[in-house]
């Protein structure tokens, strides 16, 4: 990993097309303004793996679950 | 082309029907086709069934019928990648995760699908809003 020493207002470029600007310290709290190209997805990494996990958590589906929430469908609307 | 899946045995697809996530879902970028079936009983369930992989089938539901508030904010860069022109092109289904107990399903909220259906181009967006979260109970019992 390339570590790198800024203050606030200065920033780092990645690429041509890449800004990421400290904006401000507070405590342990740090504000980052990023300028990326609209097709660069930017996450906050944790509710990434957190979006992953619960996918990977659905996938398996067993045939057996789809006819019963079906019924669970049923029964709620009663 | 004929699809053999583990749940729904032999299907007849059409090319029309098959969407492709752009990028894959998360956690799955290798899954990029898949096909929605409707049930044939009154549901609001969907199935999104991979056709990469005949295995993986997910429980997908249109979030608004369960919760009426849910809002997010979907980018101009996804807008384009789907190539949606209007807002009415643009369906939106949340995953469902069926636990053991099934009366506890849950809802991600936090990643919802985005499906343009006249292009068939779909993704799984992130959404930046702390007050959802990957587990919302679908049937809570004051319904």
């Amino acid at each position: 990993m390339l570590i790198i020493t800024r203050k606030v207002g200065e920033i780092i470029s990645i690429g041509d097309s890449i800004e990421v600007k400290i904006l401000d310290i507070k405590g342990r709290q740090v504000r980052i303004g990023i300028d990326a190209p609209n097709n660069v997805q930017i996450y906050r990494k944790e509710i990434y793996l957190k979006i992953l996990e619960e996918n990977k958590k659905a996938a398996n589906i067993l045939p057996e679950h789809l006819h019963e929430i079906s019924l669970i469908w049923d029964n709620k609307k009663e | 082309m004929i699809f053999e899946s583990k749940n729904f045995g032999t299907l007849n697809i059409e090319d029309k029907n098959i969407v492709l996530f752009v990028d894959g879902l998360i956690g799955f970028c290798e899954l990029k086709k898949v096909i929605i079936i409707t049930p044939q009983e009154d549901t609001p369930f969907r199935w999104l069934q991979s056709l990469d992989n005949p295995e993986i089938v997910f429980a997908i539901i249109n979030p608004l019928l369960f919760f009426p508030d849910y809002k997010i904010k979907i980018t101009k860069a996804d807008i384009d990648l789907i190539e949606a022109k209007t807002l009415e092109d643009i369906q939106i289904y949340t995953i469902v995760t069926i636990p053991d107990n099934f009366s506890k399903l849950t809802a991600n909220l936090l990643g919802p699908i985005i499906i343009n259906a006249n292009k068939c181009k779909a993704k799984q967006i992130v959404v930046d809003n702390s007050s959802y979260s990957t587990k919302h109970l679908l049937l809570s019992d004051s319904r």
